[in-house]
């Protein structure tokens, strides 16, 4: 859900919620987040111990969350993903998490909570994530077929394929397909091979998508057969009775984004709430809710792990065999480039 | 006037929805003629008028123009041009371009449009106006401009639809006088539609009173005025004094009879249609009694009486 | 942006159909409103696009370079282009559409029936615009009402793709979308026509067809002029729309100004796109309006 809305409309009907519902009850820690994190079930121990949820303040993109912090929105806890966070940290909204009053700090995520250790100091605590793998609808399109992402280029499937409307996801498709699967030690060259690589795949689209819901649709209504996407969808999807495919292991591989909270500097709120919310989340009850009910991952990998692979296998976030482009931070005029190509492409050039 | 009759109005029948508009009307009219419908406000004049044109269709009856029928021929192919009552011109084209409206659709040569227009205007005298937007105009010039733009065409028939009413008194007067110098220029038949039978008797030469979808007296003005054949048109036109009688002495010359509170008047036979016996209603035309010394009065045309009070 | 500018450029040209204002006081509040919510950010916005931005930084010199960017680089000017000519076809299968709609209302609908059927043709606004896009994303769609049919009927076999996802749905789904707006102001042209002149037209030889162009047609032109710019203007700087049935080929200028206030961190080159599709929009317009002045001029 979380990405699902991360472009587009359901951004701007985010925006209108988030204008008029939050700040006005709850208690004193605000919360800048995604449209729908307010799920209790993501932090029953803050609950419990202060009897109000947090006053939620919602966004529908990244960019609108930054631009409103940088216009003085005051918030104490946000939630952007891996791509944004040095962004934020540039633009110094961010400030160090104090990491000996978070509970289960040595069970989170290893790998995701040192890609953003900046200077001995960490800036973000993970708590949700998902894989982005080849989605594919079995009544029309034979496993075998999915099995590299090649097809992405086959002009048998001209106008059944669907790419999502977000630079990081399409360009670790990019890398992926053309070998790299570790993105922070791309050269000039390697990022300009995966940019020929998606005009190619360009000619095939037939829509990029924006969230989960238009990609179902488009999946179960027949408009497209093949889309690479978050594993939320098939997750969902099956919910819903569809039978869906999705591949994890194709031979180039697939790829981990992730989320996390982050502490902004000057919140207008208490920091032991702050905290007080961190360590709810990071709850092993918190990890076993997001897996089972919304389909991520979780921050907290001991707790996922105790879930079991049968579970996790089954939600998408088990673990494969083939290489993984993991989402982490890359070097900004890296992003800015691959931002600025993916328009020219997306528009025909 | 001993031609054929321009129009002939046979028996034309129409109503909307339950309300007969216009019942039975049979109506000659020669070429050249004045000719004009005058009667209360929802009589069926414009009605009538508006089956000249072609913008409604009668129910029954036929109407005929210069000896065609006109039943099932539409308005712009009709031998009739009309002066609308707020004028009707066009607010997007110049004056000029108004008056060459009609020569236009008929598609007349460019070079005898110029001339036409030129000399319509110099006819209603807006020689020089051409180039100005009607909005410019004021009302009396408005006015012409439609006349120039229906006559320009050379209609058999100009019809007229109480062009005067949106006039103040003394440009209604001007008006009158200029359309009935200008009709007598043009030799065209004008049919013209009014309430006001003031300005009916100004400028016809025949008048049709109309009543309640029906006509009541077809005369020329003189006529009408002397000699209306019923209470109701005598009633309309002008103001008239009614007096209850009853008839006494009947000679080939005229007729006596007893007016209650007047005595015995005698009224000359033109005049005096009833018989011996009837009970008569008398009409007298207030401008035609004169107040009289005492004494001074002719035995059988006078009456005594007293003057009650004085107005200028 | 776009369309506040450019609506603002509207207020101005109709000003002259607003009566003098019985006085100041009256209009000073929302005359200090639109100074405040249009005037001011479109200053700022002016401003903007004379600096520079280095990732997170502006740089406050004066610069021209935006300006270069924006009407030099390939990429711009083919959005732009685009975003015109999506805007044009909308605009007039819009107008073309409203016209016969707002006449039959004018002219063949009696007078006690003509605000029922106003409002019906509104009762598209009580839907949300996004229903009324997914709507025709329904009725478009591989699997939508116009395939179904089409396959029940045994005309084609395969659902076609070439109706969803393209520039096509795009001028399809905003002339639905804006059809009312251009209904009213035409509906209102034609029903100030005194009727007398129709007739005049008529008795002085004129038959249906020639009265429509001589005098209905010129007489509606206020209506006609308002409904184009009413759809035009906002549709140039449309960006739900294409986002969700334009498909790859279906971008427009909006969506890139969009890209560079957000994810590019561009925002002076976001400002001076805006300002130049303003600039190119209002030039249309203008030149639109005077074209249309010339047209009603011209004798007939």
């Amino acid at each position: 859900m979380q990405r699902m809305i991360r472009n587009g409309l359901a951004g701007i009907a985010a925006v209108i919620i988030g204008s008029t519902a939050g700040l006005a009850e709850g208690s004193d820690l605000v919360v800048l987040d995604w449209s729908g994190f307010d799920d209790e079930g993501f932090y029953q121990g803050y609950l419990e111990k202060h009897g109000t949820p947090p006053s939620y303040s919602f966004f529908g993109e990244e960019e609108e969350a930054f631009k409103k912090l940088r216009a003085g929105f005051a918030a104490d806890v946000a939630h952007p993903c891996s791509q944004s966070i040095s962004k934020w940290h540039e633009a110094g909204l961010l400030e160090p998490l104090q990491i000996d009053r978070i509970e289960r700090w040595d069970d989170v995520n290893a790998n995701m909570k040192e890609a953003f250790n900046f200077d001995g100091n960490y800036y973000m605590l993970p708590v949700d994530w998902g894989t982005t793998a080849i989605a594919y609808m079995p009544d029309r399109i034979q496993a075998e077929d999915v099995e590299t992402l090649q097809i992405f280029l086959d002009p048998d499937y001209a106008q059944q394929i669907s790419l999502p409307d977000n630079v990081d996801d399409v360009y670790a498709l990019a890398f992926l397909a053309t070998g790299v699967s570790d993105w922070t030690t791309a050269s000039e060259d390697d990022f300009a091979r995966a940019s020929a690589w998606l005009r190619d795949a360009h000619r095939n689209v037939r829509t990029y998508w924006r969230d989960g819901a238009e990609l179902s649709q488009l999946l179960a209504s027949g408009e497209v057969s093949i889309a690479w996407a978050w594993n939320e969808t098939p997750t969902t999807m099956r919910l819903d009775g569809v039978n869906v495919g999705y591949n994890r292991s194709p031979v180039e591989g697939s790829s981990t984004w992730f989320c996390g909270y982050v502490d902004l500097a000057g919140g207008p709120g208490d920091e032991s709430l702050v905290y007080d919310f961190f360590n709810a989340w990071l709850e092993a009850r918190s990890a076993e809710y997001i897996v089972n009910e919304w389909g991520y991952g979780h921050g907290n990998q001991a707790a996922v792990d105790a879930l079991g692979s049968d579970v996790l296998d089954a939600a998408g976030l088990g673990a494969v065999s083939v290489p993984i482009l993991f989402q982490s931070p890359m070097d900004n005029s890296l992003r800015e480039k691959m931002i600025a190509e993916f328009e020219l492409i997306k528009t025909g050039f | 006037m001993n031609n054929d009759p321009i129009i002939r109005i046979n028996r034309v029948r129409k109503s909307f929805g339950p309300v007969c508009a216009v019942s039975e009307v049979t109506l000659d009219i020669a070429p050249g003629e004045f000719f004009t419908l005058v009667g209360p406000s929802g009589c069926g004049k414009t009605t009538l008028l508006r089956m000249l044109a072609g913008f409604e269709t009668p129910d029954g009856g036929s109407i005929r123009i210069d000896g065609t029928s006109m039943i099932g021929v539409p308005a712009n192919k009709r031998p009739t041009n009309m002066v609308f009552q707020n004028y009707a011109v066009f607010p997007h084209m110049s004056v000029a371009d108004n008056i060459a409206y009609g020569l236009r659709a008929a598609r007349v040569a460019k070079g005898e449009i110029i001339g036409r227009v030129e000399e319509a205007l110099a006819m209603v005298g807006l020689a020089g106006y051409g180039a100005r937007s009607p909005a410019a105009l004021s009302g009396g010039q408005r006015q012409r401009v439609a006349l120039a733009r229906a006559l320009v065409l050379r209609p058999k028939v100009l019809l007229l639809d109480e062009p005067m009413s949106a006039l103040d008194k003394k440009l209604r007067e001007q008006m009158q006088v200029e359309l009935r110098t200008l009709q007598r220029t043009v030799g065209v038949t004008f049919v013209l539609v009014t309430h006001d039978q003031e300005e009916a008797l100004i400028l016809s030469d025949r008048i049709a009173v109309m009543f309640e979808g029906r006509i009541a007296q077809v005369a020329t003005p003189h006529d009408l005025y002397q000699r209306p054949q019923s209470r109701e048109v005598a009633d309309f036109i002008g103001v008239m004094n009614f007096l209850s009688a009853h008839a006494t002495v009947s000679t080939p010359d005229g007729m006596t009879v007893e007016i209650e509170g007047l005595g015995q008047v005698t009224i000359p036979r033109s005049q005096a249609p009833a018989n011996l016996g009837d009970d008569p209603v008398v009409g007298i035309r207030p401008e035609m009694l004169t107040i009289l010394q005492d004494g001074t009065h002719a035995a059988g045309r006078s009456a005594r009486g007293s003057l009650v009070d004085l107005q200028y | 942006m776009v369309q506040a500018g450019l609506f603002h450029m509207i207020l101005r040209s109709c000003r002259r159909a607003v009566a003098p204002s019985p006085g100041l006081v009256l209009i000073s509040p929302p005359f200090l409103y639109a100074l405040i919510l249009l005037a001011a950010p479109i200053v700022g916005v002016v401003m903007l696009s004379f600096w520079s931005q280095d990732f997170l930084e502006i740089q406050r010199d004066f610069t021209f370079a935006n300006y270069q960017t924006a009407w030099t680089e390939r990429v711009y000017q083919v959005l732009m282009l685009r975003s015109i000519k999506v805007a044009l076809l909308v605009t007039v299968a819009t107008v073309l559409l409203a016209f016969p709609m707002a006449y039959f209302l004018s002219f063949h609908i009696p007078k006690r029936r003509k605000q029922l059927w106003l409002f019906l043709i509104t009762i598209p606004f009580w839907t949300s615009y996004l229903v009324r896009i997914f709507l025709w994303k329904v009725i478009l769609g591989y699997n939508g009402v116009i395939n179904g049919t089409l396959t029940t009927l045994g005309i084609i076999d395969e659902p076609l793709r070439f109706i969803l996802y393209n520039q096509a749905a795009v001028v399809m789904t905003l002339s639905h979308a804006w059809a009312p707006f251009a209904v009213l102001p035409i509906y209102v042209a034609l029903e100030k026509i005194d009727r007398s002149l129709l007739e005049a037209s008529v008795d002085l030889g004129d038959g249906p067809l020639r009265r429509f162009f001589r005098i209905t047609l010129p007489l509606a032109m206020p209506g006609v002029v308002a409904a184009v710019l009413i759809v035009f203007i906002p549709t140039v700087g449309d960006y739900i729309t294409p986002n969700l049935v334009g498909g790859p080929n279906g971008l427009m200028i909006a969506n890139m100004i969009e890209v560079q206030f957000k994810k590019a961190n561009n925002d002076p080159l976001g400002a001076a796109l805006a300002l130049s599709a303003m600039a190119l929009v209002g030039t249309m317009a203008l030149l639109f309006i005077w074209a249309t002045r010339k047209y009603l001029r011209s004798p007939s």
